[in-house]
């Protein structure tokens, strides 16, 4: 006769056996109280665990999940405005650039064009000739970095109280 | 047919469709199970708490990576496992779940057959003991039979052998038959 260990009776009771070893377990508990015991003892324990009963989180868990869920969202669209604001920013601001040296370009390759330009645009032009003229050019650099770099504070700052209100 | 009585899958699919408040059946189906689960792995409730709600919006975020491949509950308890190792990882209880690995439940056999304990309820002692065991053994004994998962499906989820599973879920269970024989309550059953 072979040794029923608790693994054998585990899978006994589990259902994972052959119908050659049940038959042997189902004699070795017929004739062995010392087995008889045993599994006893695990299907008592078997049941123990089968009885036991989950635990509740508290009642207003799944409304805040939700409430989490929707400020999350709401996040995710603000975040993408605010992104578009200031790339948008930054378009106008590279498209007045490349305004500029077309402009430019244009002067110095074409002086006798000038007489088609009319006199708005000559306006506009000599107004950007200034802005990025040589004497305001660095004077107009250092206000666009303090503007980034201010907008990037703040972006940041926002980012991170958002994330603080999302956790709590 | 009301939200309640659909299936996770439907369910998903409507919530990926814009539908968000779908998502709180899911919720309230896997709230208190998961919990459970998180509270004997973390041995703290206002950290499983915590923790499952951090689980509850991964698995909102990540829905639509969902793949139909297994069940939902497979997938949303190996987001609940994994983010409470990482949470046990983080904190002191790290050293104590290395230490009480799976070949290591003596010190809770030798605890609770103590004397002081001789007296207590059965159920109550079971309770004490599965929220002392080490994490991995609490998650099993959760899934297997409260969530009743296939022991397959517990294996997918600890990413582990099923054969792992099975040692794990028979050394919980010889656990309390020790218990049981040495306070003699067979003579209560025999």
């Amino acid at each position: 006769m072979i040794s029923i260990s608790d693994e054998l009776l585990n899978n006994f009771i589990d259902g994972g056996l052959n119908p050659e070893k049940v038959k042997l377990i189902n004699e070795a508990i017929e004739k062995s109280p010392e087995v008889k015991s045993r599994y006893l003892a695990l299907v008592k324990s078997n049941d123990v665990l089968l009885k036991l009963k989950s635990e509740s989180v508290s009642p207003d868990f799944t409304k805040t999940v939700l409430q989490k869920i929707q400020r999350r969202k709401e996040l995710a669209k603000q975040q993408k405005r605010f992104l578009f604001v200031v790339l948008s920013l930054l378009g106008i601001i590279a498209l007045g650039i490349v305004g500029f040296i077309f402009y430019q370009i244009i002067n110095v390759s074409a002086p006798q064009s000038n007489q088609i330009v009319t006199t708005y645009s000559e306006d506009v032009g000599n107004y950007f000739s200034n802005l990025f003229g040589k004497k305001n050019i660095s004077v107009f650099g250092s206000v666009l970095s303090f503007i980034m770099l201010v907008s990037a504070y703040f972006f940041y700052d926002y980012q991170r109280n958002s994330k603080k209100n999302f956790m709590h | 047919m009301a939200v309640i009585d659909l299936s996770d899958i439907e369910i998903i699919k409507s919530v990926l469709k814009g539908n968000t408040a779908d998502y709180t059946v899911l919720v309230d189906r896997y709230k208190n199970k998961s919990f459970t689960m998180l509270k004997r792995m973390l041995k703290n409730e206002f950290d499983a708490e915590e923790v499952l709600m951090d689980c509850f919006m991964k698995a909102y975020n990540n829905l639509s990576s969902f793949k139909y491949e297994s069940k939902f509950s497979t997938w949303f308890y190996r987001i609940v496992y994994n983010t409470a190792l990482t949470k046990l990882s983080g904190v002191k209880r790290k050293i104590e779940s290395q230490m009480q690995s799976i070949d290591d439940l003596d010190y809770l056999q030798s605890k609770y057959n103590a004397d002081e304990y001789s007296k207590k309820e059965l159920s109550e002692i079971m309770n004490k003991i599965i929220n002392e065991l080490p994490a991995k053994n609490a998650a099993v004994i959760t899934m297997f039979y409260l969530e009743e998962m296939s022991s397959e499906e517990i294996s997918q989820v600890l990413d582990i052998s099923v054969a792992n599973v099975k040692v794990i879920l028979h050394r919980s269970r010889n656990l309390l038959k020790d218990i049981i024989q040495k306070r003699n309550l067979l003579k209560e059953i025999l």
